[in-house]
């Protein structure tokens, strides 16, 4: 067992479970982290945080997050972005850029199908230098899912359709019955730093 | 170790420990590291005592035991250190005399070492003795110009090179001639035990990479030091004072250098060392030949230094070039004490300036942030800053517990106030109807009224119901709760004030940190230009002062390291194109000295260096012509040109005075690449001349990009801040300040677009009309910052221009206010966020992220290039974006507060009302999306508030949950009735409050859309 893996993990999931306040979260997690002390001999189940942006619901595996935000945190424009760039904003010794995942998930929808979707959080993704917020709607639970567990897409949403090389399998749930689409969170973050490393724009 | 015993037993210990340390070799191979560090110490009280061919003898014996390993070199190199042991034992005073009885003998053994290792590794010659021979024979070839070599063995023969050996060392060093020794055949004191078969001498012999790095980096410093010295000598050739600490400084480093096996290193050193003894001892004269040679020998050392940096040794050839200009230098010596008269003043012919590379800077395959010397005093200031900072912040804990505590007894009043509360609530009828019924004040409480008080009047005794002691009680908790809220108070103005102190050592600590980072001008820029200079000037046979002042002044270490470059190549213009021959100066009536001078000071956050020489200065008529002919600018523009416009044509590319015979080494002005690195710094370049008299170039460079002096302005609500020293001045303006005209673009498509344009006189803006007469002003083109960075600006009625100098233009730039300078940290973005002319972020004192500007780097385009601006688009907000707002509504702080974080948490706003009075007018300001109503409230209850949400129209929408302890069926119908959305019962799970809120805010809103 990756006992680094491991805690990393559990510690995620007890910081985001205390920010979401929900006890009986706190509790299965702390169960959690308890049964996977024991079982020295066996793989570490991945883990991920279930969300939601433009009524699609996503997952990201907790490996690949850093952190769930309070709140949408206020953010400074930077010129010379795209327009899913919302901003800037320092985060303890650094500085993020907060994105809205929208457009580069869903690139088939406008501007105005978009901002019918609230956002009212953002989670961090990436590590150290390589890691942007991700505007969200909701933030869901945190499931175990073992990857011989992880479905494979049996639709894709139709949002996803000009991206489906993010998708790389689901996570379905039963009570509520509801289908969690699995991102590749790398994939589609290397994607927004390159798209935000070019977008220097010159002048007309 | 040895310091307290006589030298004679020093020696001897010295030597004991040589045969120990041999013996243990010979036993086992592996302990090779204590050979070799006896070897080290006898080494140094050889040299200690100038017995120098036995210290060549005894470093010859540590590269042969180092370079080959196990028992292969055995034989030859114990017989030598018996050899040396031997001889040093019987060493007296008399060391000449020793060292020339002992020479033929002593090289003989030094060339068999050379020759064991040259069979070791066949690709390598042996090294040459690094020393004239002394005796005789050598010194006679060496008279004739014959090469340097040691004797033949013929010499071994000699009677007087053998006079004093002992029948034991003859017939050792009569083996050692004839045959390789082998342990068999050694006297009988030294037979060895034969040692384990696994001999692992070269992994203790293994030097760790960071060893050699620090000793590279070190090294760096030793030789800046030394160049520091070498240039006080230069300057006062008969004061011997810094030779002492060359000495010094090339005996350390030749020390080290040997024992990590940077051998040409370590010989070069050695044969400065020995220039400089040379020096001290007067067998060379001071003078600017030597001071030549001492500079050659540092550019050397240097290009050892560089080569020990990439980890390899250096070409032996570096030393035979040191050795060759010592063996010149003296000859020259010799030759000027013969004949004074024909002494030349140049310096030795051997003094090759083909290869001259400058490698003064740190060697590029260090990483010149990886480490950081520290001046100890600035570390010992941030330790007191620190101190200070631990100190408050114990103050500052102990108020907060202070606070705390406070806080636990005020928490405890408000409790007791709300049993007291409670009790008066049930006794307060009770109490009525007996003061309704009796109309009697006389005491109810039984125990008082049986109290017999004759001759009292019943009337002065108060007399106490339960009522009344439950108020009387109430009354002293008030007052209770009134001392501790004033004692809170006076905590949390102590803790103010301690706060205060804390950020103003934060603030103090900060600037310490970053001015870890500073160096001074002189060792990181200055010392290596004033060498350049003075080659430069020996080379074209030119006759030049350079002087330097405030060389003491700080800079960050990154700048300083891209600074030297365009640095350099402003002095190597002044004294190749500035400077005129002596001839031409005395000619012009000039000194035939030229000066050349070199000034750092601070303007602001910034450090200004201007280099200025008294030569032939720029005429700004060749300037133009030149820029003519590049097409660079047409005859009416040069017409109009001022002489500052045209000296700035200097650094255009293209434009130049000099023809190209004249440009030195083939490296032209090169003045646009040193304006283009100075940009870089985010600094600037200038120049003024004095045609046939004089020409001053300056350059201005932030001190560190760090720390930043700045404007803070503000631009359609977001903060900026823009260097200090790239704004020039700023102006209030209004609207009538601002001509406004319609033109076709220059570039590509020709579409009209509007120009705005502001006229300026003796620093004043003057309004725009046509009116205006004066001839004298100067009208400069006006943009928005928020047109400049493609964002939307409205710019207001009054704005606020700030001038900024573009090359050699100007141009205003407009925001909407600026608040004030300040000293501000800037933090680079990281790189996928980074943009053009965006130098970082800073933290404002609101705790705002503000932008920081490069407003020459915005304007260069439009100004300078004649681009249009950026398309204006709407500031990117977040479209979808939405924090409804929450009204909580309840007496009671508590729950006001248990409901507050758990709402922010889940997205929402919250406002907090503690009764329907204040509810209504917080939702009369501005209506929330949503309502959580408790019922039982003073002055307006929940009912009563919902009845008046429903009756005012612009509020009538507003979901509304109760939230209520009142369970009652008729309660929930009542609020029903009057339009309660939603009756959660308290105690209410978090999650079903929020739930129920989202629901409802969703409702209203499809609701909303569908009218």
């Amino acid at each position: 067992m990756d006992s680094a893996h491991d805690l990393h993990g559990g510690l995620i999931s007890l910081a985001t479970a205390m920010r979401l306040g929900g006890a009986a979260e706190l509790d299965h997690l702390l169960e959690t982290l308890r049964a996977s002390r024991g079982a020295e001999d066996e793989v570490a189940t991945p883990q991920y945080l279930l969300y939601s942006r433009c009524g699609v619901g996503l997952a990201v595996p907790l490996t690949a997050l850093r952190e769930v935000l309070p709140g949408m945190p206020t953010t400074t424009p930077l010129p010379f972005s795209p327009n899913w760039l919302l901003g800037i904003f320092p985060l303890r010794n650094e500085i993020l850029g907060l994105v809205d995942p929208a457009p580069v998930l869903f690139p088939q929808m406008d501007v105005a199908e978009i901002a019918d979707y609230a956002v009212r959080t953002a989670i961090v993704v990436g590590s150290d230098e390589r890691a942007l917020a991700w505007a969200v709607d909701t933030v869901g639970e945190i499931v175990q899912v073992a990857d011989a567990d992880l479905a494979a897409l049996e639709r894709l949403p139709e949002r996803l359709r000009d991206t489906p090389h993010y998708a790389i399998g689901s996570i379905r749930r039963e009570e509520p019955a509801a289908e969690y689409v699995v991102l590749d969170a790398q994939a589609a973050l290397t994607g927004m730093l390159e798209a935000l490393q070019e977008s220097d724009e010159p002048h007309d | 170790m040895t310091d307290h015993l006589s030298p004679d037993s020093q020696r001897d210990t010295m030597l004991r420990n040589m045969q120990d340390a041999q013996v243990r070799l010979a036993r086992d191979p592996a302990s090779v590291g204590a050979f070799r560090a006896a070897l080290a110490s006898l080494i140094e009280w050889c040299q200690s005592r100038d017995m120098r061919e036995f210290v060549t003898l005894l470093t010859e014996i540590d590269y042969t035991v180092r370079d080959v390993p196990g028992r292969a070199s055995f034989g030859p190199v114990f017989a030598a250190t018996a050899y040396a042991r031997d001889v040093i034992g019987r060493a007296s005073d008399q060391v000449n005399a020793t060292q020339r009885e002992e020479n033929a003998v002593l090289w003989q053994f030094v060339e068999r070492l050379q020759e064991v290792r040259a069979q070791a590794r066949p690709s390598e010659t042996p090294l040459a003795p690094d020393l004239p021979i002394q005796d005789e024979a050598s010194a006679a070839r060496a008279a004739e110009g014959e090469d340097l070599a040691p004797p033949s063995m013929d010499v071994f023969s000699s009677s007087t090179a053998s006079a004093e050996l002992t029948d034991d060392e003859r017939e050792l060093i009569a083996r050692y001639a004839s045959s390789t020794l082998n342990t068999a055949e050694w006297p009988a004191q030294e037979k060895m035990i034969a040692p384990p078969a696994d001999g692992t001498s070269a992994d203790l012999d293994a030097i760790p990479p960071e060893i050699k790095r620090q000793f590279v980096l070190e090294t760096t410093e030793d030789l800046q030091d030394l160049r520091a010295l070498v240039l006080q000598f230069d300057a006062r050739p008969d004061d011997l004072t810094p030779l002492g600490g060359m000495a010094q400084i090339a005996h350390k480093i030749k020390g080290t250098a040997g024992t990590l096996e940077y051998d040409t290193l370590a010989r070069l050193t050695y044969v400065a060392e020995d220039i400089i003894k040379s020096l001290r001892s007067r067998k060379i004269p001071t003078g600017p030949e030597a001071a030549g040679v001492l500079m050659r020998a540092l550019e050397l050392l240097f290009i050892a230094r560089d080569d020990a940096a990439a980890e390899h040794d250096s070409d032996p050839a570096l030393v035979n070039e040191l050795a060759a200009l010592h063996h010149a230098l003296e000859e020259y010596a010799a030759s000027s004490e013969a004949a004074p008269a024909s002494r030349d003043a140049s310096l030795p012919a051997t003094f090759s300036p083909a290869v001259r590379e400058e490698r003064e800077t740190t060697p590029p395959s260090l990483n010149v942030e990886s480490s950081l010397r520290i001046d100890i005093r600035r570390l010992n200031a941030l330790m007191r800053s620190l101190s200070g900072l631990a100190i408050n912040r114990a103050g500052v804990m102990q108020q907060r517990a202070e606070v705390l505590r406070l806080q636990g007894e005020l928490a405890a009043s408000l409790a007791h106030l709300a049993e007291l509360a409670t009790q008066i609530s049930d006794t307060l009828p009770t109490y009525r109807n007996e003061r309704m019924s009796t109309g009697d004040w006389m005491p109810h409480h039984p125990d008082v009224a049986a109290i017999d008080r004759p001759g009292w009047d019943v009337l002065e005794l108060e007399r106490y119901s339960d009522f009344d002691h439950t108020v009387r009680a109430f009354a002293e908790v008030v007052a209770d709760v009134d001392t501790t809220s004033r004692a809170v108070r006076a905590s949390m103005r102590h803790l103010a004030q301690i706060s205060e102190t804390q950020a103003s050592l934060a603030t103090q600590l900060q600037r310490e940190v970053l001015e870890l980072r500073l160096i001074p001008l002189r060792t990181a820029v200055f010392e290596s230009l004033q060498v350049e200079v003075r080659r430069m000037a020996a080379d074209l046979k030119k006759h030049i002062t350079f002087t330097i002042t405030g060389e003491e002044t700080q800079i960050d270490r990154n700048i300083s390291e891209s600074l030297k470059e365009p640095l350099r190549q402003l002095l190597r213009n002044a004294v190749v194109h500035g400077i005129e021959s002596t001839a031409e100066r005395l000619a012009a009536g000039k000194s035939p000295t030229g000066s050349i001078w070199m000034q750092a000071t601070y303007s602001g956050s910034e450090v200004v260096i201007e280099i200025g020489d008294d030569g032939r200065g720029i005429n700004p008529h060749k300037l133009l012509a030149s820029a003519i002919a590049a097409g660079i600018i047409d005859g009416e523009t040069a017409r109009n040109m001022s002489p500052a416009d045209a000296y700035d044509l200097m650094f255009t590319p293209g434009v130049t005075t000099i023809r190209q015979a004249e440009i030195v080494g083939g490296r032209g002005i090169g003045l646009d690449e040193v304006r283009t690195q100075i940009r870089q710094l985010k600094g600037s370049v200038s120049v003024r001349s004095e045609p046939n008299h004089s020409t001053v170039f300056r350059v201005r460079v932030p001190i560190s990009l760090s720390l930043v002096h700045a404007l803070h302005v503000m631009v359609s609500g977001h903060q900026f801040a823009v260097p200090f020293g790239s704004v020039h001045s700023t102006h209030p303006v209004s609207p009538t300040d601002i001509l406004t005209t319609i033109e076709v673009s220059e570039s590509g498509d020709k579409r009209p677009v509007e120009r705005r344009r502001m006229r300026i006189e003796h620093g004043i803006v003057q309004p725009a009309g046509d009116g205006f007469t004066s001839a004298s002003y100067e009208e400069i083109p006006v943009f928005s910052l928020g047109e400049l960075l493609g964002m939307q600006q409205v710019v207001r009625p009054l704005a606020v221009a700030l001038v900024v100098e573009v090359g050699r233009h100007r141009a205003a730039v407009l925001v909407d206010e600026v608040l004030d300078d300040l000293d501000l940290v800037v933090q680079a973005l990281p790189h996928h966020l980074r943009r053009k002319a965006i130098r970082g972020a800073t933290v404002t004192p609101d705790g705002t992220l503000a932008l920081l500007l490069d407003l020459v780097e915005l304007l260069a385009d439009v100004v300078e290039r004649k681009r249009r601006p950026p398309v204006a688009r709407p500031l990117p907000q977040p479209a979808a974006i939405h924090t409804p707002r929450v009204l909580v509504v309840d007496d009671s702080a508590t729950l006001r507060r248990s409901l507050e974080f758990p709402l922010i948490r889940a997205g929402f706003a919250v406002q907090l009302a503690k009764d329907g009075i204040e509810a209504l007018d917080m939702m009369l300001q501005a209506a929330p999306q949503a309502v959580l109503l408790d019922i039982e409230m003073p002055r307006l209850d929940g009912f009563e508030l919902l009845s008046i949400i429903r009756s005012t129209p612009q509020l009538a929408q507003i979901p509304v949950v109760m939230l209520t302890s009142r369970a009652a069926e008729k309660h929930q119908q009542y609020a029903a009735n009057l339009g309660a959305n939603a009756y959660l019962i308290k105690p209410c799970p978090f999650e079903v409050i929020i739930e129920t809120i989202h629901t409802l805010i969703k409702q209203a809103s499809v609701h909303a859309h569908a009218l």
